[in-house]
């Protein structure tokens, strides 16, 4: 008996955690959820492969082939609410609405298999043209740079910015190998990188400046000379880089000469920033899509400023060195405010922010500070650190 | 009229019980069942799009489980250690629907089974566990099967039997490495069986 009983053990183990293992929905899940044909309304047609289409309805996703199979995908938790990322050859791309990171391919064959893209970068925006191509952009964060303007240093945040232009693809290895590779070598299918570092134009060994913009089917990306001396890239001189997005255009080297953004030439500009909505030019000015919004660049001393230092959803902040001032450009207009309570104690810096991006930390002579970029102005909302004494490091904050 | 008629036979079955003192059954006796009957889904708890839902009742409808009530065969052997006590197992297969489609369990279970009053009448309280094979739209999976059971036995002759038997029934569904998946089910079965014992 007791062999029998050690004999079965094992054997149960196995078999109850070796089945099923492919399908990404309990089979309990599948049966409470399966709804009747009859109640279930499709909200939307997501796209198609060979023989079936693929709809959205209020209780998840389905495929209907042409003899009238009505079946239930098994993406990954099943979200009704999921949007599709792209229609390519022979296969359909889902988003999870849990998870930005993560994405799945219907070929419309078995289950929808799932990727995830590295968890090394940041998907700032995705973007699909003519259902025939893929554009993911993607931002990772490769550490701070000083910035020195006058006597005051700054540490500015950098990123590099990619554009992975996805074409035609049949079969997940390939579109797969691209997110593959980029983790690898960060080579393929790079269109192009970008500096957020900007300090001004009194200070050419750090200029370098960047854009980043979809803007109708194109998808901009600017350099600005003179760039730091840089091995990841083979962006020379003097350019401005268009990704287009549309068929039949590929990226170049250089802008074309007709293309102009808001009747200026796109090179004239640096895009600083993104807000929701708008886009703010390194100059101050603020646009909303092709429209002029603000012009509050009359105060001359913004033009020496031109450091953003943190973006958020109230617009870029910019520090006014040696003062206690700092400027907030949105689409509102170009806000001047002061620290108030470190008034007396400029000059301040910026030393790090921490990891969720939630404060600035200034020093000032007198201790540390934190300061809420969310509504900076508004008193209340920077607060000394405990213990004026501490020191912090720029590990902490990165 | 049937509730009377109801409590004359439990009446009666409880005289039996208490009149029949001395088991029934020695070691080594045995008991083969043939069991047909019916099964009522009470829960079914699903992550459903992303929070944890129990649904209850069979049938379609807001929160219901979406399984309709189904049928039930099974084959059952038991073999007494002691008078009141009996070790066996069982075979079964189950059927249920939903949205039209056949949910099926086939549990292969040990049972352990105590009878507190036999003789004419039996008085049987089990307890299975093991496993079960499960599924549902062209998918499939094994999961553990537990049910505890209650039966009425009556042998009209020596060897041959009739009886009820019912109780409730738990079946999880256990991903390992996906507990998102996770699933558990249970339902009350009413079944009528056959016996043969010697």
């Amino acid at each position: 008996m007791k062999k029998i009983l050690l004999l079965l053990f094992p054997l149960l183990t196995i078999l109850f955690f070796s089945c099923n293992l492919d399908s990404s929905q309990g089979l309990l899940q599948e049966a409470v959820t399966a709804p009747e044909a009859i109640i279930e309304v499709v909200n939307g047609i997501y796209g198609r492969t060979d023989d079936s289409l693929i709809v959205g309805t209020q209780h998840g996703i389905y495929t209907i082939n042409s003899s009238g199979s009505f079946n239930r995908l098994g993406l990954n938790g099943n979200k009704a609410q999921r949007t599709i990322y792209a229609d390519l050859t022979g296969a359909v791309y889902f988003d999870d609405v849990d998870n930005a990171m993560v994405y799945e391919r219907y070929d419309g064959t078995g289950n929808p298999t799932t990727y995830s893209f590295p968890d090394t970068i940041q998907l700032i925006d995705k973007y699909s043209s003519n259902g025939r191509e893929f554009t993911f952009i993607i931002r990772e964060e490769t550490g701070w740079v000083e910035a020195k303007i006058g006597s005051e240093n700054y540490l500015i945040p950098i990123y590099n910015f990619y554009a992975y232009y996805l074409p035609q693809v049949s079969s997940a290895q390939s579109f797969a190998s691209a997110f593959s590779n980029f983790s690898s070598s960060r080579a393929t299918s790079v269109s192009g990188y970008l500096f957020t570092l900007n300090s001004g134009n009194d200070s050419p060994t750090y200029e370098t400046s960047s854009a980043l913009k979809i803007i109708g089917d194109n998808l901009f990306i600017e350099v600005r000379t003179p760039r730091p001396q840089t091995d990841k890239s083979s962006i020379t001189g003097n350019a401005t880089y268009l990704y287009s997005t549309s068929p039949g255009i590929k990226p170049s080297g250089s802008l074309p000469s007709d293309v102009k953004y808001n009747n200026h030439p796109l090179n004239t500009y640096n895009i600083v920033g993104l807000g929701s909505g708008y886009e703010i030019l390194a100059n101050g000015r603020v646009y909303q899509g092709r429209n002029y919004v603000q012009n509050s660049n009359n105060n001359t001393t913004f033009n020496a400023l031109r450091i953003p230092v943190y973006q958020n959803g109230s617009g870029l902040i910019y520090l006014y060195p040696n003062t206690s001032s700092y400027y907030i450009v949105n689409s509102s207009g170009f806000q001047q405010n002061q620290i108030n309570a470190i008034r007396t104690t400029y000059p301040y810096s910026i030393v790090g922010r921490n990891s969720q991006g939630q404060y600035l930390v200034l020093t000032v002579t007198n201790g540390l500070f934190v300061l809420t970029p969310t509504s900076p102005n508004e008193a209340g909302t920077y607060k000394p650190l405990t213990d004026r004494t501490v020191s912090i490091s720029i590990s902490d904050f990165n | 009229m049937k509730g009377k008629i109801a409590l004359s036979f439990l009446i009666l079955a409880l005289s039996v019980f208490a009149l029949s003192a001395e088991p029934y059954y020695d070691r080594g006796s045995q008991i083969f069942t043939i069991t047909l009957g019916t099964n009522v889904p009470t829960t079914a708890t699903i992550n459903d799009q992303g929070k944890t839902t129990t649904f209850l009742g069979p049938f379609s409808g807001p929160e219901k489980t979406n399984i309709t009530m189904g049928g039930y065969g099974g084959l059952d052997y038991e073999f007494f250690v002691n008078p009141v006590l009996s070790l066996g197992g069982e075979l079964g297969y189950q059927f249920n629907f939903a949205s039209s489609k056949l949910l099926t369990f086939v549990p292969i279970l040990f049972k352990m089974t105590y009878v507190p009053f036999s003789g004419r009448f039996d008085l049987p309280i089990s307890f299975g566990f093991g496993i079960n094979y499960m599924s549902y739209n062209n998918s499939s999976m094994i999961t553990m099967f537990m049910k505890l059971e209650v039966g009425f036995r009556y042998f009209i002759t020596e060897n041959w039997g009739i009886g009820l038997v019912s109780g409730f029934t738990y079946v999880p569904e256990v991903y390992a490495d996906k507990p998102q998946k996770n699933g558990q089910f249970t339902y009350v079965p009413i079944n009528v069986a056959v016996y043969y014992r010697h």
